[in-house]
């Protein structure tokens, strides 16, 4: 039992590092000690069947809303009425007395029961990338190392290994890769949510594509597998099964909206961030592990208030129907929504009516998945420009999202050089969430 | 871009040098109508602030009266003098003298290198026999993809076929030596090497496509590596001008970040890890790292041109006059430690290197850190090359990882590596010496073995298959599709200098495709198209995003994803392209094939530069004879080529 899950660990581990050497030799046999022991060659794709299924096998999933360019807490869940920082911005009130948010955001506030918002997020890296980065990974950029991404750390940790459709799925564009968790974690973009996802569907009907499957496999049999092409042969076979297996999956109907009543799919809005959150819904019911909805334009150096009133429009409705959504089919307390993006805004209106980036103070909202709704973490000041109580930082932040997922935020990834990085490092859980 | 904050970890030397005052005198020297950069030197040590107030007080009192006047031609006075004799008190430093080049013609031979190899397979795998030499067919597809990164044409295979001149292999190794598509192929391999770990996110900044064409010049002169080395760790210069600039700017300068990928990139060694604290498992320290960093300090990249309608932002990597480095202290984060320049390896791997003088100006260190790292007292900069490329070429290499070497790993077959990579050196670090040296190793054209037999898994025995770069494979589905070439289309076959046609060429012509996103779009690529649009409206750029690997990655980890298969699977190109139809290859073969068998040779001949085995052929003649349609299953033959592990394998 104890060589067992250690063997499993080892396998594991694999993306990052010890590849079919490193596995070897982490027991002890070089490639000349495999050849004088005579045991037989081991795979990836080997290793890959030994993992334990069961450590995968839990039913969280999280669906994470970004929103890219850096949203204004003034004008969305953190207003200041009446201050000069505050601007115009008018307030409404939620559903949970005392929690009131920035107009526009009506729809939200009907079901603040389940919302947690925090408005004490504070960070230092107030360039677009960069926290882009940060925001998705837990850590700042490096050279020479590339972390993983939230999804992808959940694909790998939480992704059953069996399923047929890919673990990470952002919608509406790329987002931050895999990193050295490697290939197999990386996300599947589904660039643009009216269109079924690039070359998802065979050209040729059902059986000539079963047909030219066989047909590859014996070719590859008889050709490079017996021309020293073996390793390659396998690896090349597992992803071609793994592929055409998603592509003849009653599951890929999980990408067509078409499937939806009209009445939903008008209550999550008909634009491409409220139907960008129904797929994701569809995904996650699929079996889906994590579901990034990319929502653009919130960099609102000009024209704030009008910009972000527009952006609302969309994201309102889209985030609010998800959240009744999930409810109602019983799958929010495993389904974490996380609504953010890469830090706030400044709190002094610009000459432009705009506002530019600010990182020290922002918010995030959060929902289901086991976090208690109704509440606010933490404060900014009354002008907005200091966190005035119970900071969070990022790496906090991250170790929230495990929590919730049940992904051990302490647990050590291997780099390519054995390097070992842990899921999250420093952070601590925000434990009023969970309170 | 609006910073909101100082990140600390990058730049430490350019922000204190910013901090230090320059700002007032530069306003007073703007408000006088002088150079700012005469006067922004160096803070002036009489006090900068009230001098500087003085100023733009001044500034502020228009009309101006002549006491103010006064007052600020003397507030420029007290900062020249203070600069002058900053300057005069540290005089200008002297950086160390370093070793001249000297070139001693490498002897070594293919023949003597495969007697190395010969020697540690005789002492390690005595029982080995090693795989046979390849048949014609697979070394010249091998040699084309390695070298030019195409594959050959049907036309080309044949030629080489027929020649029976004896020595064919060598001429066809110096005639490719000698195309663009060489040099353009290993700029590629350099340019992913570069890009693949950049910390700097913002496409605008850098430009790798100017930074490919740069290498590509410099293969294409056969300059040497040192000096290619020497050119991307010290340009400056507008990064729309000078592509060498691309190293540094996709670090954002930023001297932590291009002393680990210095290190890494062209030593071997990764020493990046010991930023935070000492090396774990190795033995550098941290001080030895952040030693490195302060060679980097000083240096910048900035926007000198502001976007407006129709005109680009452009950026440049600069190097301040002046620059300090500080390392964080780990017992107090709000202070820092200056750390003095020093470079970690020495040529006995015991004694520290030598201390440098201070007052150097950040492109003198700069310098100094090119010299440390490429120069012949240095061995693991040749080392790490010749590993590197070995590695590509054969399959495996000398270490696990071609970036994580060194004095702290243990070189399987250092017997062959080391005076191969110290003669290399030696001789002046002439890239295609070594290329045509290993190329003609019969080590090299080995047949391919997989794990599962001895030779396969003794190291050297035999060459070991890998994966395809994006490129390589693009270029391979050019010619195995017969697409368009020229343009940001596929490269094609190789051309001699002079831009002809190295062999005969048969390709069709077609219209590169104007708008990049549509054209990705229709390709089946638009999952692949970044944020920023490509330069090059185009396939090459969204499909090297579905395509692109890591080129430092281990061979044997390089894994296909499901966005690449089904791209393969279901795209429109493998699918329009594959149809048995006139104007497409297949349709040409079977119009011009007089039986199945002739059909089934021209098409494998297409895909895999090669004849069918027995195997195959009893595989597809039983495919066909059960078949109700024979173009149908043709065209099911050609899909199951293009899908082949072996089409995006080099073997």
């Amino acid at each position: 039992m104890r060589t067992e899950s250690s063997i499993v660990q080892v396998a594991m581990n694999r993306h990052g590092v010890v590849g079919r050497r490193g596995f070897l030799k982490s027991l002890g046999l070089g490639a000349a000690g495999l050849a004088a022991g005579g045991l037989a060659p081991l795979g990836l794709t080997d290793l890959l069947t030994l993992r334990a299924d069961e450590l995968r096998k839990r039913q969280s999933a999280c669906i994470l809303l970004w929103m890219s360019g850096g949203p204004s807490q003034m004008e969305t869940f953190d207003p200041k009425p009446g201050t000069a920082n505050g601007g115009e911005t008018k307030v409404v009130e939620t559903a949970v007395p005392g929690i009131s948010i920035a107009e526009g955001w009506e729809k939200t506030a009907g079901v603040m029961k389940d919302v947690a918002l925090i408005r004490s997020m504070t960070n230092k890296e107030g360039n677009h990338q960069r926290a882009d980065y940060q925001l998705h990974t837990g850590y700042v950029p490096t050279a020479t190392l590339k972390h993983p991404g939230l999804g992808s750390i959940a694909a790998c940790e939480l992704g059953d290994s069996g399923f047929d459709l890919p673990h990470m799925v952002a919608i509406g564009g790329p987002t931050v890769g895999a990193g050295f968790l490697g290939a197999e974690y990386e996300p599947f973009i589904v660039p643009n949510v009216q269109r079924p996802p690039d070359n998802a569907q065979a050209r040729v009907p059902v059986e000539r594509f079963q047909r030219r499957l066989g047909l590859l496999n014996q070719l590859e049999k008889a050709g490079f597998e017996q021309a020293g092409g073996a390793d390659r042969v396998r690896d090349h076979r597992a992803l071609y099964k793994q592929t055409s297996k998603m592509v003849l999956s009653p599951r890929m109907k999980a990408f067509d909206l078409d499937q939806e009543d009209s009445a939903i799919r008008d209550a999550y809005g008909r634009t491409p961030f409220g139907q960008g959150c129904l797929l994701a819904r569809r995904l996650v019911e699929s079996g889906v592990t994590f579901v990034e909805v990319r929502c653009g334009g919130w960099d609102t150096h000009n024209q704030n208030n009008e910009r972000v009133g527009k952006l609302a429009g969309q994201v309102d409705p889209g985030f609010a129907t998800l959240i009744n959504d999930l409810k109602g089919r019983g799958m929010l307390d495993r389904t974490l929504i996380v609504w953010m993006g890469e830090f706030g805004r400044t709190p002094k209106i610009n000459a432009t009516a705009g506002r530019d980036h600010f990182p020290r103070v922002f918010n995030v909202a959060l929902a289901g998945g086991g976090v208690k709704g109704g509440q606010v973490v933490g404060a900014s000041s009354a002008d907005g420009t200091e966190v005035q109580d119970r900071p969070v930082t990022v790496p906090d932040l991250m170790a929230s999202i495990c929590k919730s997922l049940g992904v051990d935020a302490e647990k050590e990834n291997q780099t390519a050089i054995g390097r070992p990085i842990r899921i999250v490092d420093g952070g601590k859980p925000v434990a009023e969430l969970f309170a | 871009m609006h910073e909101a904050t100082v990140d600390h970890r990058r730049g430490s030397g350019t922000w204190a040098w910013a901090r230090s005052g320059s700002w007032a005198a530069a306003a007073t020297a703007g408000w006088l109508g002088l150079a700012a950069f005469g006067l922004a030197e160096e803070p002036a040590k009489s006090d900068p602030k009230s001098d500087a107030k003085a100023a733009m007080k001044a500034e502020a009192d228009a009309p101006l009266d002549p006491a103010a006047a006064r007052e600020v031609v003397q507030a420029v006075q007290r900062l020249r003098q203070a600069a002058q004799k900053k300057a005069a008190k540290a005089a200008p430093a002297e950086p160390p003298k370093r070793p001249e080049r000297k070139v001693v013609a490498p002897t070594i031979t293919p023949a003597d290198l495969d007697a190395l190899v010969a020697a540690r397979l005789a002492k390690e795998s005595p029982d080995v026999k090693p795989a046979p030499p390849t048949g014609d067919l697979e070394f010249v597809r091998r040699v084309y993809l390695d070298v030019a990164g195409v594959a050959p044409t049907p036309a080309q295979v044949r030629e080489f076929v027929q020649d029976k001149a004896a020595d064919k292999r060598a001429r066809l190794i110096d005639e490719l030596l000698a195309t663009p598509e060489y040099a353009r192929n290993w700029s590629r391999y350099w340019r992913e090497v570069i890009q693949f770990r950049a910390s700097n996110a913002n496409a605008q900044q850098v430009r790798y496509d100017l930074l490919e064409d740069w290498i590509a010049d410099q293969f294409e002169r056969n300059r040497p590596w040192d000096e290619i080395a020497v050119g991307l760790l010290t340009a400056t210069g507008r990064t729309d001008e000078n592509g060498a600039t691309g190293f540094t700017a996709a670090h954002t300068a930023s001297p932590v970040q291009l002393a680990g990928e210095a290190s890494r990139v062209f030593l071997g060694v990764q020493i990046q890890c010991a930023e935070c604290h000492d090396h774990k498992t190795d033995s550098w320290k941290r001080e030895q790292f952040h030693e490195l960093a302060a060679f980097f300090a000083g240096g910048r990249v900035r926007r000198v041109v502001k976007a407006s309608p129709g005109v680009r932002a452009a950026f440049a990597v600069e190097q301040t006059p002046r620059a300090r480095y500080a390392m964080p202290d780990l017992k107090d984060p709000a202070k820092t430690i200056p750390v003095k320049p020093r470079f970690f390896l020495t040529s006995n791997g015991t004694e520290p290197a030598a201390k440098l003088p201070d007052g150097l100006s950040p492109a003198q260190l700069r310098e100094l850190a090119a010299s440390y790292i490429t120069g012949q007292d240095n061995p693991w900069f040749a080392r790490a090359y010749v590993n590197r490329i070995w590695t590509v070429l054969m399959g495996e290499g000398f270490y696990e990882l071609v970036d994580d070497i060194g004095p702290e790993r243990e070189a399987q077959g250092a017997e062959i590596l080391f005076p191969l990579a110290d003669q290399w050196r030696e001789g002046g670090y002439d890239v295609r010496w070594l290329f045509r040296t290993l190329l003609n190793t019969e080590a090299y054209q080995r047949r391919a073995r997989s794990s599962s037999s001895p030779a396969g898994r003794a190291q050297l025995a035999a060459a070991c298959p890998s994966r395809l770069r994006a490129d390589q494979i693009f270029e391979a589905l050019a010619v195995a599709l017969d697409l368009p070439v020229g343009g940001a289309a596929p490269t094609g076959s190789p051309k001699t200098a002079d831009g002809k046609p190295l062999k005969p060429v048969k390709a069709s012509a077609g219209p590169a495709a104007k708008n990049g996103k549509k054209a990705a779009e229709a390709a089946g690529l638009a999952g692949a198209v970044g944020k920023g649009a490509a330069r090059n409206a185009g396939l090459r750029t969204p499909f090297n995003k579905l395509f692109g690997v890591d080129p430092s990655t281990t061979p044997d980890e390089v894994l296909g994803t499901i966005p690449q298969a089904l791209f393969l699977m279901n795209g429109p190109i493998v699918h329009n392209r594959t149809q048995a139809r006139p104007g497409t290859p297949l349709g040409a073969i079977l119009a011009r094939s007089a039986g199945d068998r002739e059909a089934l040779d021209a098409l494998y001949l297409q895909v895999l530069s090669r004849r069918p085995t027995p195997k195959e052929v009893a595989v597809c003649g039983e495919y066909l004879g059960k078949a109700g349609d024979r173009k149908e299953a043709f065209e099911d033959v050609y899909w199951s080529l293009v899908n082949s592990t072996e089409f995006l394998s080099r073997r």
